[in-house]
């Protein structure tokens, strides 16, 4: 008999107001209460995208096969247990995804979910247990990873402590992590609602550093999908318009609409681990948000008042190349390598605003060649009719890692967000706010890392430091940091109907201003031998000093 | 033998039933006012065309409607169908628009192939592949257009299936450009002769 099951007891955490306030709700009361609730407020923003995958996952299955008051669509046959058990004739693609953006947009209107959701979860309750000898959640049986089946006599072995961390831990035992959520005495025993948020979490961002394999033969071992994507998805103004602006139930990729979702929950844990090793493409969002990095068993008998561990065995990796099945990503075009000529997903950069990458994520691939718009941005164009003037944030969250091959242990975590009007954010024409937004972008990036970084490294070598010294790139980070939010409060500030010229010219302003105050700050420190300067070894060369550096600085500022 | 469905709204249904209602009035004084306003509005903005908007909003379903000032991806495409139909039309005294049932060849570009004859196609060909190859909607339609005149002026006889190009003029809008150009080029390019494709429908 199962214990703890998702669908009716809390365990995702939720923002309930505006203050700051969480708490902790079951599947059912999310679905119910969605318009109530600000945001999903787990353990770290990586935790929520995971999180918020699997509600989507949800969503998708049962909204891709039942219409907005929860009628099943008729293009093909539903079995008792709601599942879609026939595929969409090609001659019907169209008009079920004209149904489905009319759907959509009415439950953008309800801003409600069908009763159907809860027939659905009702109908799927034996998969959603934590504990289970037989159909555990998001987990395998004891049976899947007997030791004849895998590489070693046991399956790996995963401390909760693993589990539960935003830092990783160091390699010397008496070292807390920082930030550790935790006393380390207390660090091993989780809630039995901690570990279903980590279980899900962990599927999508595992690393490498666990062994057991299935079989003998290696095989490229998945790191969690979500792990290497740059991930990028909408925030609404409470969670039900959030679920609604991430549910794209028509994929701008028509090579992916109509194919039937097939979320973990609705097969046996053996099925998940052979189509693990399938030559099969993943076709359909629901399957590839509720994909497993690992076959993971957690003893159905497990006392959640002890120290909590669990153990794992690889499972294989989902092909990177060209993978525009995931809308939630930025995409990098790769000119050389293994993936030389395709597209994969690209993770965020530590210490970058997202704003620097705003061409990446908002830009029509009609921009340039080998410009790969996010999914999800194409699906706000589309949809963006139905939502009209509407303020939306922009999140963008990567789990980093510590660079070594050989374990890709997850160290910290990537997370920032913009805000922006939809309609701003989908005026992709020639001449429309995009591009004169990246231009803006690509020019402060010119300033600040061209003609500001030059002005440091004369001062640099007036001053006779040494080329590593980390002056330059410490005054480059700050300006950085000064011009982040000015620039995010100019780009949430746009409206549609705003000048462009005058808009535009408005930062470039700021900009100068901005770094001009930063070079005068460089100044007032100059010290009496940065004014007497370097002599320069050629003698029909002016000697330099940080007057005639500030000057030449100036000239390029203006002249651009 | 699929079971049969009512006809439900979308694109293509709706477009027909606007056409339907046009041939119906076509020889009346009010259906070639109703004509004559839509080739008057090609290019303008809709605020400043109000004549056309009886003919093309009083038989759109509720949720195809815009609820801001700024016409959906459904209005859109059919008005831009109803005024190239409006265009070809023109003096003519049988009517262009074929009817026929949703088939995803019986496209544009099928009915521009009867340009393609002869030694020459090149020119064609290029005028063609300038439409498809389009970066915006509104160049888009700008070469269709001139297509259109070409087809009408040098093949009287060619239809087009109206409802058909308003769905893919809406699956256009929804960044799905590429399946469309890819459906109208082989449609253009095909060997096949119209006739291959199924029975001529009784106008």
């Amino acid at each position: 008999m199962g214990k703890f099951n998702l669908i009716e007891e809390p365990w995702i955490s939720v923002l309930t107001d505006e203050k700051g306030t969480t708490k902790e709700v079951s599947l059912i009361d999310l679905f119910e209460n969605a318009n109530q609730y600000k945001d999903l407020a787990g353990d770290s923003p990586t935790q929520n995208f995971a999180v918020l995958r699997v509600l989507l996952a949800i969503l998708h299955t049962v909204f891709s096969r039942f219409d907005a008051d929860g009628q099943p669509y008729h293009y093909f046959k539903i079995d008792d247990r709601l599942r879609q058990i026939s595929t969409i004739d090609e001659e019907d693609v169209e008009d079920y995804s004209e149904d489905l953006y009319r759907n959509w947009n009415q439950m953008w209107q309800n801003k409600e979910f069908a009763d159907i959701i809860y027939q659905y979860l009702n109908i799927w309750h034996d998969r959603f247990y934590l504990f289970d000898d037989k159909l555990p959640f998001y987990q395998v049986t004891e049976a899947v990873i007997a030791p004849d089946k895998i590489s070693r006599k046991k399956a790996s072995f995963v401390s909760g402590k693993t589990i539960n961390r935003l830092v990783s831990e160091s390699g010397n035992k008496n070292k807390i992590a920082l930030f550790s959520p935790k006393h380390s005495s207390n660090k091993e025993i989780l809630t039995a609602p901690e570990i279903a948020r980590w279980l899900v979490t962990y599927q999508g961002y595992s690393g490498l550093s666990d062994k057991a394999i299935f079989g003998k033969e290696k095989y490229k071992s998945s790191k969690g999908w979500l792990f290497d994507i740059g991930g990028v998805f909408l925030k609404g103004n409470n969670l039900c318009e959030t679920l609604l602006l991430n549910l794209v139930l028509v994929h701008p990729k028509s090579e992916y609409i109509g194919y039937k979702q097939k979320p973990c929950w609705e097969y046996s844990s053996q099925d998940i681990v052979d189509r693990s090793f399938s030559i099969n493409k993943v076709n359909n969002i629901a399957e590839l948000y509720t994909n497993w990095s690992r076959a993971i068993y957690i003893d159905p008998e497990t006392d959640i008042s002890k120290a909590f561990s669990f153990n794992t065995v690889k499972l294989t990796d989902i092909d990177h190349q060209d993978q525009f099945l995931e809308p939630m990503t930025i995409w990098r075009y790769n000119k050389s390598g293994e993936n030389k000529g395709k597209h994969t997903p690209r993770k965020h950069q530590a210490e970058q605003s997202v704003w620097r990458s705003f061409g990446l994520i908002t830009l029509p691939n009609s921009y340039k060649e080998d410009q790969e718009r996010p999914s999800i941005i194409n699906w706000i164009d589309n949809i963006s009719e139905s939502i009209n003037n509407f303020d939306m944030t922009i999140e963008s969250v990567s789990m980093k890692h510590d660079g070594k091959p050989i374990s890709w242990l997850p160290v910290d975590e990537i997370y920032d967000s913009l805000k922006i009007n939809d309609l701003v954010l989908t005026d992709s024409a020639d001449d429309g706010w995009l591009i004169r937004i990246n231009e803006a972008v690509d020019r402060t990036k010119e300033v600040i890392g061209g003609t500001y970084r030059r002005f440091l490294v004369d001062v640099r070598n007036i001053r006779k430091l040494d080329s590593n010294h980390q002056f330059v790139n410490r005054g480059v980070e700050d300006l950085y940091y000064a011009i982040d939010q000015p620039f995010r409060e100019w780009l949430s500030s746009i409206k549609p109907t705003d000048s462009k010229r005058e808009k535009i010219s408005q930062w470039y302003n700021s900009l100068d201003k901005i770094v001009d105050n930063h070079a005068e700050k460089v100044l007032e420190n100059a010290t009496y031998r940065d004014y007497i300067g370097i002599k320069s070894e050629d003698q029909e060369n002016k000697g330099a000093n940080i007057i005639t550096a500030y000057n030449k600085f100036k000239y390029f500022l203006n002249k651009q | 033998m699929k079971e049969h469905v009512l006809d439900k709204d979308n694109v293509f249904t709706v477009t027909g039933r606007i056409l339907g209602r046009l041939e119906e009035i076509r020889d009346y004084s009010s259906g070639k006012a109703a004509l004559a306003n839509l080739r008057n509005s090609i290019g303008r903005p809709l605020s400043e065309t109000i004549d056309v908007w009886p003919i093309v909003f009083e038989q759109m379903p509720e949720h195809f409607l815009s609820k801001n000032g700024k016409l959906t991806s459904e209005e859109k495409a059919i008005l831009t169908t109803l005024q190239i139909y409006a265009l070809h039309q023109q003096g003519q005294s049988v009517n262009v628009n074929k009817r026929t049932e949703k088939e995803k060849w019986n496209n544009i570009g099928i009915s521009l192939k009867a340009l393609r004859n002869g030694e020459d196609t090149i020119a064609i060909d290029s005028r063609f592949n300038t439409m498809i190859t389009s970066t915006t909607f509104e160049e888009l339609i700008h070469h269709l257009r001139q297509l259109v005149r070409i087809l009408k002026a040098k093949k009287q006889n060619e239809k087009i299936v109206y409802a058909r190009l308003a769905n893919d003029l809406f699956w256009y809008l929804r960044n799905q450009e590429e399946n469309v150009r890819l459906s109208w080029a082989k449609a253009f390019y095909s060997k096949l002769e119209n006739t291959e494709k199924g029975d001529e429908s009784n106008d």
